[in-house]
């Protein structure tokens, strides 16, 4: 049985000079072997030992990806120490809910930003921060303020140290607390082993053979999960090098550099690259269009045989290839894909076109389905799962049950429980089991598929049935629509709230000659409104078609004048939507939504400046 | 950052285009490491007052002292390699170069190696290379530009070429700073992000700052020391405050107050 301890010392005993981690700094990417890793966490964890972290001491992490916060990671947990990763750009109210959520004593932040937002947030528990960059500090007096390099100075790394520290962990011990992502619930820390992180991680690359010549990219926030398991655990149980970008928009320009050839990314990601591939082929010459388009309908085809079952027809399959070669293998190049083997996705259902169309142009995307309380990841697609609508088979050892249409999983990856709470983690595992508070079903070949989130469920007035989540991913399928929230629960009709995609709304809006002044005035133009009507109207065509859901065509919908934001609490760090509170915010605008207004007039609290955003009828 | 020595003496400036009077016996002081912000409406000789400094223009009368050295008659190159940089007020980066490249040639000062070495990339053209690079690298990370590294300048929006321009200017690693109108036709944001990044220079390199500036919440909040110029002649000196409640500047500028 392994911790991420004796993984580290045994990688630095078998593969000493291969890089473990690099980190673009200053435009160069920096390698770190993992003898180098080694020597680093041996110097940080004495550092931490002797500023009194011991095991189970809960540590903050508070930084960007990068090399030296993997590294801290280790340092904590080589001590017995459980990690709290927090994302770069945490603050405020959501900083200290974090920091006292999990009673974190020491802090390893990153700069000024960080040690600022630390200070200011209200947090009342910790003691001790630690900074890498001083720069902008000279004047802070503060006592629990420590630079790391002082802490580490004078400081000889030690093998030794880490491999009697090794003697000493074991397992079971917590390694990290992660934050539920509160779409629904509350956020609450979830307590996760050594065992059940490497167990998940473990599973996954025996079923795609990652190995150590596989290269990671690391590029979401730290206190997400998913980092968590498919950049840290992943890298640490395979050996495979981790790579990390040099700022937050400099992602999709790192990737080309690197061409990653595992990547994780939440649905948002690939839709990104969906939409930024149409935008540009959207303003490029008309004959180019139609190569593209005319490659694009090749591939689709052969696609949507496969999804059915169909085997390929000669001409449709030398049409598909021709189409490979010539369009699509230079369009992953441009996007640093084409090293790419093993595509996941998951945290959130992804539209079926943009996963259709990944698949279509030769990118092996699985879906993956899973929360923090499994580490994660508990199902995972197969090469063979051509269709959107499972999530696919549960991982090693692990098995998943439905009762009552909820879904219910238990495996080597299931959490210790919630940190410091038994009611909940008791409300959360019963006989063995997590709950998950999604509804789903098992199909006859065992694989899972995803309805949505309980909570998010229920029936409109009149009794026909109702699922917010399957109908918002239906609307985000559209490249144009950026995020959408629907409503209906309890009410006659659903109605939904979109934000557009600036930039590609932007480039259709300059080849129609369309006049506007900025984002709030193009999402309110009266042509913007019709191209989101007829989408709508589609997917209406499409609702009636299943008897099941032709109860919850759309009536009504509205195209805000802003997208929504993490700075205003209405989006997650892996950008899910956080209903609740946009309901609240918005609750105005849903109420002239149900009423017969044609628009709706308010202040943005956002920037003060009043709105007003027409409401269309389907 | 506190206030030192004079850096920069003005003394008794006059400058005459023909019939124009632009600038009429203008004196002050530019104290080391501090923000000095020059103000006044349109046509009151503030760029004028800029381009005297840095030697585009010569005065017909004064003189203009930098580092005690008179340097009235100096030309701009000689001014530049004294440790004097500026910005412009309307951008003057090479369009189809990219960000990394208009960066570097603000380097051009610090070069010592002949053509020939260069163009065989031997002895000392090495060492600067790498030299050169590396404080570009530094300001990149300082002012946020790495997402646009490679991007060719012209395809940049307003904002960030004004950023790229600063680039430029700090990059020569300058004593003194000029900055003509740096916040100009900018959003609320990049004002924001402009006015910080002044202080930070401010603050951590001790580089002192002579700026332009019509936006008059930016010149009160950011600068240490305010000179007010009205039709070529200075009608206040001091600090925000002081310049704030003198009269004559309300009158000429701020307007009366209600």
């Amino acid at each position: 049985m392994d911790t991420f301890l004796s993984l580290l010392l045994e990688r630095a005993k078998k593969n000493p000079d291969v890089p473990a981690f690099r980190t673009k700094r200053m435009g160069i990417w920096n390698p770190t072997s993992w003898s180098q890793a080694r020597d680093q966490v041996s110097i940080l964890a004495q550092a931490l030992s002797q500023n009194g972290v011991e095991a189970g001491t809960p540590v903050g992490i508070f930084g960007p990806n990068a090399t030296d916060f993997y590294l801290d990671y280790l340092a904590v947990q080589s001590l017995g120490g459980i990690v709290v990763p927090i994302g770069t750009n945490t603050f405020g109210d959501e900083l200290a809910q974090q920091v006292n959520g999990a009673d974190v004593e020491v802090v390893l932040a990153f700069e000024q930003q960080h040690v600022d937002a630390l200070l200011e947030c209200g947090q009342t528990c910790v003691k001790r921060i630690f900074y890498i960059n001083g720069r902008g500090m000279e004047n802070y007096t503060q006592p629990e303020l420590m630079a790391l390099p002082d802490a580490t100075g004078g400081i000889e790394a030690s093998a030794a140290f880490l491999e009697q520290m090794e003697g000493q962990r074991n397992p079971e011990e917590t390694a990290t607390i992660l934050f539920t992502s509160g779409t629904g619930r509350s956020e609450r820390p979830v307590e996760l082993s050594h065992g059940a992180l490497i167990a998940t991680a473990r599973s996954i690359a025996r079923r795609e053979t990652i190995t150590e010549k596989d290269e990671l990219l690391a590029y979401l926030p730290l206190s997400v999960s998913s980092d968590f398991l498919f950049s840290f655990s992943l890298a640490l149980t395979t050996g495979c090098t981790l790579n990390c970008p040099e700022s937050d928009d400099t992602v999709l320009q790192n990737m080309q550099e690197i061409g990653p050839s595992v990547l994780f990314g939440p649905p948002y990601v690939y839709k990104y690259i969906y939409t930024h591939a149409s935008n540009r082929i959207e303003s490029a010459r008309t004959f180019d269009t139609k190569i593209y388009k005319s490659a694009l309908r090749a591939v689709m085809t052969v696609a949507s045989h496969r999804a059915a079952g169909q085997k390929d027809s000669f001409t449709d399959w030398l049409l598909f290839m021709f189409a490979r070669i010539t369009t699509f293998s230079p369009f992953c190049n441009i996007y640093g894909l084409s090293r790419l083997r093993l595509a996941l996705t998951g945290g959130d259902a992804i539209a079926p076109d943009v996963f259709n169309f990944f698949r279509a142009i030769g990118i092996d995307l699985r879906e993956t389905y899973g929360q923090v309380e499994g580490c994660a990841c508990v199902t995972m697609q197969s090469p063979e799962d051509w269709n959107s609508d499972s999530v696919g088979l549960p991982l090693d050892d692990t098995e998943v049950r439905i009762e009552n249409g909820e879904i219910w999983f238990r495996g080597p990856g299931q959490m210790k429980g919630i940190y410091k709470n038994p009611e909940a983690t008791a409300d959360s595992i019963k006989d063995g089991w997590v709950r998950t508070h999604d509804a789903g079903h098992l199909d006859d070949q065992g694989r899972l598929h995803v309805h949505g989130q309980i909570a998010r469920m229920g029936s409109l007035n009149g009794g026909g049935a109702f699922a917010s989540d399957m109908l918002e991913t239906r609307l985000r399928s559209f490249e144009y629509i950026k995020q959408a929230i629907v409503l209906g629960d309890g009410r006659d009709y659903p109605v939904a709230v979109v934000t557009v995609d600036g930039t590609i709304t932007r480039t259709w809006a300059d080849r129609r000659s369309l006049r506007y002044t900025g984002y709030a005035d193009l999402s309110a133009h009266a042509s913007v409104q019709e191209m989101v009507r007829e989408y709508i109207q589609k997917v209406n065509e499409g609702l009636a078609e299943d008897p099941a859901t032709s109860g919850m065509q759309f009536r009504r919908f509205a195209i805000l004048n802003r997208e929504f934001m993490a700075s205003a609490g209405e989006v997650t760090p892996t950008r899910k939507l956080r209903c609740h509170e946009i309901e609240e915010k918005h609750r105005g605008l849903i109420d002239a939504l149900y009423s017969d207004a044609l628009e709706y007039t308010y202040t943005d609290p956002v920037d003060e400046e009043s709105y007003t955003v027409p409401l269309g009828n389907v | 950052m506190a206030a030192g020595n004079p850096i920069l003496q003005i003394d008794n400036i006059t400058l005459v285009f023909g019939g124009v009077t632009a600038l009429n016996g203008i004196s002050f002081d530019v104290a080391e490491g501090e923000i000095c912000a020059v103000i006044g409406p349109n046509g009151a000789g503030k760029s004028s007052m800029l381009n005297v400094i840095n030697g585009v223009y010569v005065p017909q009368e004064g003189r203009v002292v930098f580092k005690g050295q008179d340097c009235t008659r100096m030309r701009p190159r000689q001014i530049a390699q004294l440790g004097m940089a500026r910005t412009f007020q309307n951008i003057g980066l090479f369009q189809g170069m990219t960000v990394l490249e208009n960066i570097l040639t603000g380097r051009c000062m610090k070069i010592r190696s002949t053509w020939l070495e260069q163009g065989l990339n031997i002895g000392r053209a090495r060492r600067e290379e790498v030299e050169n690079r590396r404080a570009v690298e530094e300001v990149i990370e300082f002012l946020h530009l790495q997402g646009i590294r490679k991007t060719p300048v012209g395809k940049l929006p307003y904002g960030l070429q004004k950023r790229v321009e600063l680039a430029r200017a700090l990059v020569a690693e300058p004593t003194m700073l000029l900055q003509d109108e740096p916040m100009t036709g900018m959003n609320l944001e990049e004002k924001k992000d402009m006015s910080c990044f002044a202080l930070e220079i401010n603050r951590e390199y001790g580089t002192t700052i002579v700026l332009i500036e019509h936006d008059m919440s930016v010149v009160m909040d950011i600068s240490d020391h305010v000179v007010v110029l009205d039709y070529g002649a200075k009608i206040g000196d001091g600090t925000p405050d002081e310049v704030k409640n003198n009269q004559d500047v309300i009158d000429a500028y701020l307007g009366v107050t209600h």
